[in-house]
């Protein structure tokens, strides 16, 4: 007699086994021809350091990890702003859109670290690894205008400031004395200025350059090949479901005898 | 995949047996069985061969099996290897009504092979004469509405069915070569030809 397994997921694999082979080939087949019909992109990363301790060199640790947060997060949008793109395609040469150059840029911390990667992707590997050391360069530059205009109202306010007490003491228009330390004082504000300028022009750095990458990112057959298996099996599971769920032949003495209500069932 | 195939046949042979002890069990007075489809995909003939050689071999016993016209899907001649079976085809109800008539001294079991009663009337037009039932329903192939179908309409005709046979996958069910057709009898040969003339 056949053992009742109409309820079993092995019954259900055994009779639909046609219906999931087919399904699961297809899938297969659709990922080769995926992978067969996409041009090879290459992807070109390089590596950028993000000081952590730009802002504010004596804060604790948490403030510390928080900023470099804030900063990585900074970074990673400029990176996709228009007007660093716009520069990137300007010194890039060929012909660059700035709108599709921003699709084929991915800018991500590396995790557990200060760094920053700045991938660009690309039909050819020296014109990726150009791009993302353009981007690189330009999102340095990008930062140190920001910091550069950050600071300029109080650059000019104390220049103006010295500037002045020069003037008073040249003219002799208060004790020297007191001017002098007047003087001093601006100065020296102006000092922790210009070095706190140059400390946040440091915040981020080019670590290593992009290399024309030797091997090209995408089609990659063997993740395709496995997604297609993964998504071919999934799908055949759902169908082979489906279609038991709506077939209603009989495949078992069990349903037949539900079916007959016959005293005696067997299965030859 | 030889042995798989021996094994198969092994097991139908008992199973075929085993319904065969199970009704005589039931029926002792057992004369005439209806074997008939239990929707119109299925083809009865084969089960009702297999279950003539199981009653040859199980009581020794003289076998007739008539296929009903409106049974024989595929239009072949059916045929047994058993010499104690003798295979009639393409009979109309009428045909099958005397010859059970005419053989009821020569014959130890009659067996009736007919369509799915839902399909045809044949069935039902010969379930008078016969003592028990049998559906065959073949996996994967018959709809479970379709054999709810045909067993109720045996009940209704008087005839419950005393059995069901579940035929396997059709994948597995490739053809045979047909047996060598044994010659019958002289007193068959006879009866056969008297039968066709009616």
């Amino acid at each position: 007699m056949r053992a009742a397994n109409r309820n079993t997921v092995t019954g259900l694999l055994k009779r639909r086994r046609a219906w999931i082979l087919a399904i699961v080939a297809a899938c297969v087949a659709a990922a080769e021809l995926i992978t067969v019909l996409t041009p090879p992109s290459y992807a070109a990363s390089a590596l950028m350091a993000i000081d952590q301790r730009a802002t504010s060199p004596s804060a604790d640790l948490n403030a510390t990890m928080t900023t470099g947060q804030l900063l990585a997060a900074h970074d990673i949008k400029m990176a996709a702003t228009p007007t660093v793109l716009n520069r990137v395609c300007a010194d890039a040469g060929d012909p660059c859109d700035a709108d599709a150059l921003k699709d084929r840029v991915a800018v991500a911390t590396v995790k557990g670290t200060d760094l920053l990667s700045v991938t660009v992707t690309d039909a050819s590997p020296a014109r990726a690894a150009q791009l993302a050391n353009l981007l690189a360069e330009k999102l340095v530059e990008q930062v140190r205008f920001e910091v550069a205009n950050a600071l300029k109202p109080t650059k000019a306010y104390l220049d103006g400031e010295l500037a002045s007490l020069r003037k008073d003491m040249a003219d002799k228009a208060a004790p020297v004395n007191l001017l002098q330390s007047q003087y001093t004082a601006v100065y020296t504000r102006r000092e922790a200025v210009a070095e706190q300028e140059a400390r946040l022009d440091g915040g981020l750095s080019l670590v290593q350059g992009a290399a024309a990458p030797a091997v090209p990112a995408a089609p990659d057959p063997k993740r395709d090949l496995l997604a297609g298996l993964a998504i071919g099996l999934v799908v055949a599971l759902l169908v082979a479901l489906i279609v038991d769920r709506i077939d209603t032949r009989i495949y078992d003495a069990d349903r037949l005898s539900e079916a007959t209500a016959a005293e005696l069932v067997v299965a030859c | 995949m030889l042995g798989a195939r021996r094994h198969r046949g092994s097991r139908a042979d008992a199973s075929y047996a085993v319904v065969w002890a199970n009704l005589r069990k039931r029926y002792p007075d057992l004369r005439t069985l209806l074997v008939a489809g239990a929707s119109r995909r299925d083809d009865p003939t084969a089960a009702a061969l297999a279950l003539s050689e199981a009653i040859v071999r199980f009581d020794n016993a003289t076998v007739l099996v008539m296929v009903l016209d409106s049974a024989m899907q595929d239009r072949r001649e059916p045929e047994s290897a058993s010499p104690s079976v003798t295979v009639i085809g393409a009979l109309s109800p009428d045909q099958v009504r005397i010859a059970l008539s005419n053989q009821r001294d020569t014959v130890d079991v009659s067996i009736v092979v007919a369509p799915a009663p839902q399909t045809a009337v044949d069935c039902i037009a010969v379930a008078g004469a016969a003592d028990a039932a049998i559906l065959v329903a073949t996996a994967g192939r018959t709809p479970s509405a379709e054999a709810t179908l045909a067993a109720e309409l045996l009940r209704q005709t008087g005839l419950p069915p005393a059995a069901a046979v579940l035929l396997g996958a059709p994948a597995r069910r490739s053809p045979q070569p047909a047996p060598a057709r044994p010659r019958p009898s002289a007193a068959q040969g006879q009866a056969i030809a008297e039968l066709r003339r009616a």
